[in-house]
């Protein structure tokens, strides 16, 4: 601190009120009055010599009541901070320095600066702030970690006026690569160097800059630009996901990029993507379940890679179901291939393709010529080789091939079989047809829950019986509880409609699951299996439709239409039967974006469930961390709204679990992906001319290559003084005052008693 | 396309050309062998009884069967039942028959509750007015009957748009043994047609005797007349099991192409 400079100032501080002045005044004017008229018969002199005594008396009186105060100040010239501001967002830690980071060349340059004090202008203190989305303190040796956000210059300026507080800088270094994605940088794209002349600073000192980073061409980075995947799919539909490729600094070539989910590599493409150009890669996937599917778009990362984070990109993408597409084939009308195809029709979220076999090739021909038939050919090939695939569920209802074709069916069989292993679904209902086909000796056999022997029909009804897994099974639980409804008795202890005639299942496979048997003989009547990523379903009858027509008491009218219904949404695994759901806002977030989301809880009988206790968390699929935590009850409507600003790239699964709902429908998750694509290392590249564009508006200096020398840096410095000390000392109290008072009164007595009054 | 065939060539020149011609058959012997002669067929059809049946129309309604089995492969059953409509037995033949030529009495409340359960339920009624007059006392009984079964829905003519015209023979008239109309009428709950009536005698044009000549001439179009009605009865039991089929056939390549064009092809 410089020598400092002291001044002296008399200050009034008053003892009294206004209103106590004005009392006083008044009291103050009677009492000269009085002075004046008992001196009225005192010879002139006199009579003015009391009275200015009088007036004398009342000045001092009131000087003294104004409370004069001497007041000391001390002055003094201050050192200014030399103010540094470092910025440690992440594209700092790019390593395009001669294998040095950003960061670390800056914490190197710090480091020096300690060690050699002489390097600061004279007069001047350093003081270093790091700065991202925040700013704060660093000290001089201290680490850089370049893991802010963003940089925002703008914001850091504002950050330290306030720390500054009333101190003003000799001048201001800004240390970045400029890669400014706030409002500042956002001025610069849109006007250029125009654009900043509404940041020149208000700390009145110069601000230079110091660029770092290597210029584009030199930086070797390649990078997944930015993947376009839809917000939604369809099950077992494809879905086209784009995805850019871009790349600098390395030779041409190509690229290879490989599309994973849950780690399987799905598909792998090459790009071929020029010096500093790009290229856009479609990727088909076709995924065969609902719900939320995670992929991982990932490429090779060359020797040299400034950004290694970029080079691979997690999306999501919930998959629903559209319209359910439904292929039923029959070899021949029958009032059970009418009651499905009738159901069917009458379920808008169902397109069905039906095809039946109408007549025999032994016609007698007098009743009409070909022509007048109204026939259709059988786009079997099409069907079954090339248009399979866009089903999702098959229905071959007392079906074979080989009742209108003379041909092997054993191509399309395999075909078949492949579409259930690929996620499709096959119904095999049964009939004379499906008896003699001999499915058990087909391809069709490896993905049937039983073998189907070769056997005719077996006549007779008889009544149902669950087995213990149908007494839980989602197909056969709603049937048994309208049986044990209808009855009064316990679920799966009442009598099932009947059936009948049947076909002969044969041994349930290994992998098959028998849910109904005939109470009478036991034969297997409705039997299931999960085979590689599909389902298949046999049910040895052609008969269920007289449940529909209602002429088994037991079963009523509705339990054709709850049996069918069941088996169509096991099939296709429909999951809108979950009782808890967890939605969110989106499938695919960037890291700070607020995710909105809500848990939707339903009854048992799908209205909606309130005031239900449930827990939301969020975790990474790799990490049993848990990032979120929420407890909370739901809404009148079965809601629970909650928000989340993820903080880190990569998957979060967003699980929902009910207190009071069975184990097993309690819990329900969601899947999104946090990305960092729009960031800061979207586009990393040094931006020298927005840094020179904000020194010359701060009247400072840019430096882009070397480090700068400080003590050439344009100052500013001040010549005001600053106050260091301030002494306020009373002087109405002092003794003199209160001695001159009963001095004047004693004398103005005196007199008045020498001149003959009291 | 790639076939496999363990057939002669034959059977594939002859499957190229029933597709070429819009047609597509199950070669003899697949479905006239065990599966055939097992004795229970799954398709049976009833009579109606309402007190009035003429029996010589019964054997009209057993070349309607015999018809059916011939042309077509639906697995028919050729014994005919008759029914009551009070009895639970006719929610077994989603397909019955309602023939008269004359009238009936009112059905009671339990046969209309019934028939009405039956035909919701999806049955078919097919009713066959015999007497050969425009404004018969059946036709009466008929209109009443089903004005109890279906209030609100009317009975009106079918349309030549119908399914049931290209359900088996693409059928550009309609005809029996007479041809008192030249439609057929019909009455909808939705886009269903449960009931479907006649007033030209068709049964009485598919009738023949024991020796099994036909039992009734038919005028005026002779020979003609009796095929055309020999093919409405195919088309309409045909009808009664696959419904609207036909027609969406027609919609079945629109929507495949859809499929290809949204994506669900296999490539």
């Amino acid at each position: 601190m410089s020598a400092g400079e002291s001044t002296t100032e008399l200050l009034f501080l008053p003892l009294l009120s206004p209103w106590a002045w004005v009392v006083l005044v008044v009291a103050g004017g009677a009492a000269v009055l009085l002075a004046w008229r008992s001196g009225a018969g005192l010879r002139p002199q006199r009579r003015h010599l009391l009275l200015g005594l009088r007036l004398l008396l009342l000045f001092v009186f009131a000087a003294v009541l104004t409370g004069p105060h001497r007041v000391e100040r001390r002055e003094h010239r201050e050192r200014q901070p030399l103010v540094i501001l470092v910025d440690e967002s992440r594209s700092m830690g790019i390593r395009d320095m001669d294998g040095a980071s950003r960061a670390e060349v800056v914490t190197g340059w710090i480091r020096d600066l300690r060690e050699a004090p002489d390097a600061l202008p004279e007069g001047v203190d350093l003081e270093l702030f790091a700065f991202s989305e925040d700013l704060r303190p660093l000290a001089v040796g201290g680490e850089l970690d370049a893991s802010g956000s963003d940089t925002d210059l703008s914001s850091a300026f504002l950050g330290l006026r306030e720390k500054l507080g009333d101190r003003r800088p000799a001048a201001v270094l800004v240390v970045s690569d400029g890669v400014d994605r706030g409002a500042l940088g956002r001025a610069f794209a849109a006007e250029g160097k125009e654009g900043l002349a509404p940041f020149r600073s208000e700390l009145g000192a110069p601000v230079s800059t110091w660029t770092l980073g290597a210029t584009k061409d030199a930086i070797v980075d390649l990078k997944i630009v930015d993947v376009h995947a839809p917000p939604f799919g369809f099950v077992r539909r494809p879905m086209e996901v784009e995805v850019d490729v871009a790349r600098s600094g390395l030779p041409e070539g190509p690229v290879r990029v490989q599309l994973r989910a849950e780690g399987q590599l799905l598909s792998s493409q090459d790009a071929f993507v020029g010096e500093g150009d790009s290229d856009t890669l479609t990727f088909e996937v076709r995924p065969d379940q609902v719900g939320f599917h995670t992929y991982e778009l990932s490429l090779p990362i060359p020797e040299g890679d400034v950004i290694e984070s970029n080079n691979r990109r997690e999306f999501t993408v919930k998959i629903v179901r559209d319209r359910t597409r439904v292929l039923q084939v029959s070899s021949r009308p029958s009032w059970d291939v009418k009651f499905l195809r009738r159901l069917l029709k009458t379920d808008p979220n169902i397109d069905l393709v039906s095809f039946f076999i109408l007549r025999t090739t032994d016609f007698e021909g007098e009743l009409a010529r070909r022509e007048e038939l109204s026939l259709i050919a059988f786009p079997y090939d099409e069907l079954f080789s090339q248009d399979l695939q866009g089903f999702d569920l098959v229905i071959f209802q007392n079906f074979w091939f080989g009742s209108f074709a003379g041909f092997s069916d054993t191509h399309y069989l395999q075909n078949v079989a492949d579409y259930v292993r690929e996620g499709g679904a096959l119904l095999m209902v049964g009939g004379d047809i499906t008896g003699e086909a001999g499915y058990g000796d087909s391809p069709l056999a490896s993905v049937l829950p039983s073998l189907l022997p070769r056997a005719g029909m077996t006549a007779g009804e008889g009544s149902l019986k669950p087995t213990e897994a149908g007494e839980r099974h989602p197909i056969t639980r709603g049937l048994l509880g309208r049986a044990g409804s209808r009855s009064g008795a316990s679920p799966g202890a009442s009598r099932l409609p009947t059936l009948g005639p049947y076909n002969d299942l044969g041994a349930v496979d290994a992998e098959g699951v028998s849910l109904l048997r005939r109470g009478d003989t036991g034969q297997d009547v409705l039997a299931v299996r999960d085979v590689g990523r599909g389902r298949s379903l046999v049910l040895a009858s052609e008969s269920s439709w007289r449940w529909a027509m209602g002429s088994d008491t037991v079963a009523g009218t509705d339990a054709y239409e709850e049996l069918w219904r069941s088996v169509l949404r096991w099939l296709v695994r429909d999951a809108e039967e979950r009782q808890v759901q967890v939605l969110t806002d989106a499938e695919n977030y960037e890291v700070g974006d607020p995710l909105s989301g809500q848990v939707r809880v339903l009854q048992t009988d799908y209205s909606p469930l309130a005031d239900a206790s449930l827990v939301l968390t969020a975790r990474s699929p790799s990490s049993p961390e848990v990032l979120l935590r929420l407890e909370g009850t739901t809404d009148s409507d079965g809601h629970f709204e909650f928000g989340y600003r993820p903080s880190e790239v990569g998957t979060l699964i967003l699980e929902a679990e009910v207190d009071v709902l069975a184990e097993s429908v309690a819990r329900a998750e969601a899947r999104v992906s946090v990305s960092d694509g729009r960031g800061e290392l979207a586009n990393p590249v040094p931006r020298p001319d927005l840094m020179e564009g904000l020194a010359a508006v701060n009247d400072g200096t840019a430096f882009s290559t070397e480090p700068p020398n400080l003590a050439k840096l344009p100052l500013k410095r001040r010549e005001d003084l600053r106050l260091s000390s301030e002494r306020a000392q009373p002087v109405w109290n002092h003794a003199f005052l209160l001695l001159l008072l009963v001095t004047l009164a004693s004398v103005e007595w005196i007199l008045r008693r020498r001149f003959g009054l009291r | 396309m790639t076939l496999r065939f363990r057939s002669e060539r034959r059977t594939f020149l002859r499957l190229l050309g029933l597709g070429a011609s819009g047609l597509m058959a199950v070669p003899a012997g697949i479905f006239g062998g065990s599966a055939r002669a097992q004795g229970e067929r799954a398709v049976r059809i009833a009579l109606l009884d309402l007190g009035a049946l003429p029996e010589s129309r019964v054997s009209g309604v057993d070349a309607l069967v015999q018809e059916v089995i011939r042309n077509s492969s639906v697995a028919l059953s050729a014994t005919i039942s008759r029914v009551s409509p009070s009895s639970p037995s006719l929610f077994e033949y989603p397909f019955v028959i309602l023939v008269g030529d004359q009238g009936f009495p009112a059905v009671d409340r339990t046969v209309v509750d019934n028939l009405r359960l039956f035909l919701r339920g999806g049955g078919t009624l097919l009713i066959d007015d015999s007497s050969g007059l425009e404004d018969s006392a059946f036709d009466r009984s008929v209109r009443r009957l089903v004005a109890r079964l279906l209030p609100g829905q009317r009975m009106r003519p079918i349309g030549r748009e119908h399914a049931l015209y290209r359900s088996f023979f693409i059928l550009r008239r309609v005809a029996g043994r007479l041809v008192v109309k030249d439609h057929l009428s019909g009455v909808w709950t939705g886009d269903i047609t449960p009931v479907i009536y006649s007033q030209n005698d068709l049964l009485g044009a598919l009738a023949r005797t024991r020796s099994g000549d036909w039992r009734f001439d038919v005028v005026p179009g002779g020979t003609r007349q009796r095929t055309e009605a020999r093919k409405l009865g195919v088309n309409l039991l045909l009808f009664a099991l696959t419904g609207n089929y036909k027609l969406d056939a027609v919609h079945v390549d629109t929507l495949l192409k859809r499929m290809r064009r949204q994506g669900g092809y296999g490539r």
